[in-house]
């Protein structure tokens, strides 16, 4: 593409084009098709409005998404504020008194996964089952998954979109890959 | 002496961000020992390794969910009237 060449909007075609590459795309951050549905709606309605500040320095489907990146990050925010995280305790896989205080429960700890490679045959059965148990992570710790982990967002971004200070950050991110593992486990070596 | 708690914290730092020489050093003599946080750190990359494939399925046009029609028309109804305006 030259310099002078300009991308340009046309809205009549945006549902055509993009409709099911955005659902797509909010399907997989947001673990609901009904939310993503809700938040596709909405990504529209912005994008007609601020539709005249479109410069066509990006390709229609470039803007579109990020109009939705912004509504997913709202979203999330809300939820953060929402509910308080108060559950970290509560359902910790390590001891939380004794001699051995933080160290595994037994029947919590990670089991060898050696023998059941997710990369080779079993990839798409494997990928069902971290989909799922994306979905079922508090939308809290969901949320600051998502964006770190699939986003790729730097940390202070996160924390500054979420409302979370640097030392929480870590703690909820830790939370969550150590529900996310022990879900996955549980469903992917009692198959 | 690290505990697990702090070691798989420890680990899901590292996956990020660069630890210090210090954390470093208790984290290697935690896992060298702890065949559990082992599994935890393998498993780890695995996690991401496998949101990264995810992603880029979306990329490569591989879709998972669709619009129906009636959600077609109503979003379409949305935009018509808003382009009215």
């Amino acid at each position: 593409m030259t310099a002078t060449q300009k991308h340009t909007l046309d809205p009549n075609k945006w549902i055509a084009n993009y409709g099911d590459y955005l659902l797509n795309y909010g399907y997989s951050r947001l673990s609901s098709r009904e939310v993503a549905e809700d938040l596709l709606q909405d990504t529209f309605m912005s994008a007609l409005k601020t539709m005249e500040g479109f410069r066509g320095d990006s390709s229609e489907q470039t803007w579109l998404t990020a109009i939705f990146k912004r509504k997913i990050i709202d979203y999330y925010r809300k939820k953060s504020t929402q509910n308080e995280l108060n559950e970290s305790k509560i359902n910790s896989p390590f001891k939380d008194s004794g001699f051995l205080e933080g160290h595994w429960e037994k029947s919590r700890a990670p089991k060898d996964w050696s023998d059941r490679d997710p990369n080779s045959i079993h990839q798409k059965e494997f990928q069902s089952i971290l989909e799922e148990c994306i979905s079922y992570l508090p939308e809290k710790l969901r949320g600051v998954f998502i964006l770190k982990v699939m986003e790729e967002m730097e940390s202070e971004d996160v924390c500054k979109e979420l409302g979370c200070s640097a030392s929480n950050f870590w703690v909820i991110l830790h939370r969550a890959r150590l529900r996310l593992r022990e879900c996955i486990e549980n469903n992917w070596l009692n198959e | 002496m690290l505990s697990c708690d702090e070691a798989t914290m420890l680990i899901t730092r590292s996956d990020f961000e660069q630890l210090s020489s210090i954390k470093q050093f208790k984290l290697k003599m935690h896992l060298a020992s702890c065949s559990m946080c082992r599994n935890f750190k393998q498993q780890s990359s695995i996690i991401t390794s496998q949101v990264n494939v995810l992603k880029k399925e979306l990329d490569t046009n591989k879709m998972r969910v669709a619009l129906s029609d009636d959600s077609k028309k109503n979003l379409q109804g949305l935009i018509d009237k808003n382009l009215k305006k």
